[in-house]
C-alpha cells in the first residue's frame, strides 16, 4: 500500500508544478508585453537583467530604475502581493511612498488582477541580483511630496477613462504603455489625452496616430513590430530600437493583429 | 641642447595636433556628410536585397553584387567614425567612442551575420532566404542603431 502511495505522488505534484510553470511562462510575456526589461536593466553598461540602475535622462533630472529582482534586501524579494499591486497599479512603495511617473503606473492601473498575479510569479522566479539602487539627481524642485500632489492633481484634472475592452488597446494603451512616450504633455508632466499618440517632440517620439498610420500597409507595421525596419529601409534607433527587441518582436500573432488593428483605427 | 629639446617637442606636438585632428586636412562637414552618404548607400543595397528576397523585382542575379559590396562596405564602417568625428548634424551617439570595444563588437557581428545570411543565399531555398534576411537585418543594421545611433528629431 505504501508503495502504491510512493508511485501515485508524482502524479499528484505534476500539475501543481505544471500549473506554476505555464504562470511564470505567462508572467514572461506579460513582462515583454510590458516591455519592463528595458527600463529595468542598465543594456548600456551591461547590466544584470532587472537589477535596475539604467538612467532615464529626462527635463525633471535623471532618474535611476530600480532593481526588481527578488533579491530580499535590494530587490522586492520580500514585497507580498498586496505590495505589488500596488506598486504597479498605483505607484505606491511598501513603505507608503509614491513613486515618480517615470514608472508608467498610470497606464498599468488596468492591469488585470491574473496578469498581475503572473507577472510577479515570473519576477520571483528570477535569480535575485544584489545591487543596491542608485539615488535619482533630480532638479530641485522634485521630490516624493511634489510627486503626491501631482498625483491629485493628474487624478483630478485625468479622472480615468472608461477602459477599451478592445485587446489592442490592453496591449497598447495598458502594458505597452506608448502614451507615455508619443502622447505630449503639458507644462506639469501629464499627459494630454485628446492628443493622444500624436507625438513628444521633447522625447523625439514621433507622431503615431490613426491620422497618421492609416495609409501605411498592414505588412509595413508588422515588419515595424517585428523587426525594426521601417518603409524606408531605416532601422529604428535607440529607446524604440529596445522596445522592438526586448518586446514588440515577441508578441504573439493574436496579438501583434490586434495592436495594428487598434492603432490604425482609433 | 635647448633648441634640440625645443624642435622635438615641437614635432611631437604638431603630430599629437594632426592625429587628434583628423579634419585638418579635409572639409569636417563633409566628412560627416560622406559618413551618411555611405549608411544610405548601405540601405540602397539592404532594400535591393529585400526587393529581390521579396519576388519584387527580376533581378535575382544581382544577389551577390549587393552582398559583396555590403561586404566591402562593413570592412569600413569603423574607419568612418574616428576619434573627434562627434561633431555637427550627426546621429552618431557618444556611446560609439565612449564604448569603442563594445561599438567593434557590433562590427564583427553585424559581419558574421552577412557571412550567415550569404551562406543561406548560395543555398537557394527561397523561404529560408527570406527569414535569414529579416534575422540579418535585425542583427547588422538594427543591432548597431539601437545602440549606436540617436533617435532622429
Amino acid at each position: 500500500m505504501y508503495f502504491f502511495r510512493i508511485m501515485l505522488l508524482p502524479f499528484a505534484v505534476l500539475p501543481a508544478v505544471s500549473i506554476a510553470d505555464s504562470l511564470i511562462e505567462k508572467g514572461h510575456y506579460i513582462a515583454q508585453l510590458a516591455n519592463c526589461y528595458a527600463c529595468h536593466t542598465d543594456t548600456e553598461n551591461n547590466g544584470v537583467a532587472f537589477a535596475g540602475g539604467r538612467a532615464m535622462e529626462t527635463e525633471f533630472g535623471t532618474f535611476y530604475t530600480p532593481n526588481i529582482t527578488p533579491d530580499k534586501d535590494t530587490g522586492i524579494g520580500l514585497w507580498k502581493d498586496q505590495d505589488f499591486t500596488l506598486a504597479v497599479r498605483s505607484g505606491l512603495s511598501p513603505d507608503g511612498s509614491h513613486y515618480y511617473p517615470t514608472f508608467p503606473y498610470n497606464a498599468y492601473k488596468n492591469i488585470t488582477d491574473q496578469d498581475i498575479t503572473a507577472l510577479k510569479a515570473y519576477l520571483f522566479s528570477l535569480k535575485p541580483v544584489k545591487q543596491q539602487n542608485k539615488s535619482h539627481k533630480l532638479k530641485w524642485y522634485m521630490s516624493r511630496f511634489s510627486v503626491t500632489m501631482w498625483k491629485m492633481l493628474n487624478n483630478f484634472l485625468q479622472p480615468s477613462a472608461k477602459i477599451n475592452p478592445a485587446r489592442g488597446s490592453y496591449i497598447l494603451d495598458t502594458l505597452g504603455h506608448c502614451n507615455e512616450c508619443h502622447t505630449p504633455r503639458n507644462s506639469l508632466g501629464m499627459l494630454q489625452m485628446d492628443k493622444r499618440l500624436t507625438g513628444n517632440e521633447s522625447l523625439s517620439a514621433p507622431d503615431i496616430s490613426a491620422a497618421i498610420l492609416k495609409d501605411w500597409k498592414t505588412e509595413e507595421l508588422t515588419d515595424l513590430f517585428s523587426d525594426g525596419v521601417l518603409p524606408s529601409g531605416d532601422y529604428l534607433s535607440d529607446h524604440m530600437a529596445e522596445v522592438v527587441e526586448f518586446s514588440t518582436s515577441h508578441w504573439k500573432q493574436p496579438d501583434l493583429k490586434a495592436a495594428i488593428h487598434y492603432l490604425t483605427t482609433q | 641642447m635647448i633648441k634640440i629639446i625645443t624642435l622635438f617637442a615641437t614635432i611631437m606636438l604638431a603630430n599629437m595636433a594632426h592625429a587628434q585632428n583628423f579634419n585638418m586636412d579635409y572639409n569636417p562637414e563633409m566628412l560627416i556628410k560622406y559618413r551618411q552618404d555611405f549608411m544610405t548607400a548601405v540601405k540602397g543595397h539592404n532594400n535591393a536585397i529585400k526587393a529581390i528576397v521579396n519576388d519584387a523585382v527580376p533581378y535575382h542575379n544581382h544577389l551577390s553584387l549587393h552582398i559583396s559590396s555590403l561586404e566591402k562596405m562593413f570592412d569600413e564602417i569603423g574607419s568612418l567614425f574616428p576619434e573627434g568625428s562627434d561633431f555637427g548634424e550627426t546621429n552618431a551617439k557618444d556611446t560609439i567612442w565612449t564604448q569603442a570595444d563594445k561599438f567593434q563588437q557590433t562590427i564583427t557581428e553585424a559581419k558574421q551575420a552577412l557571412a550567415t545570411f550569404k551562406q543561406v543565399v548560395e543555398q537557394g531555398d527561397k523561404e529560408k532566404t527570406s527569414a535569414a534576411f529579416k534575422q540579418f537585418g535585425r542583427s547588422s543594421c538594427g543591432s548597431c542603431h539601437k545602440s549606436f545611433k540617436k533617435k532622429q528629431d
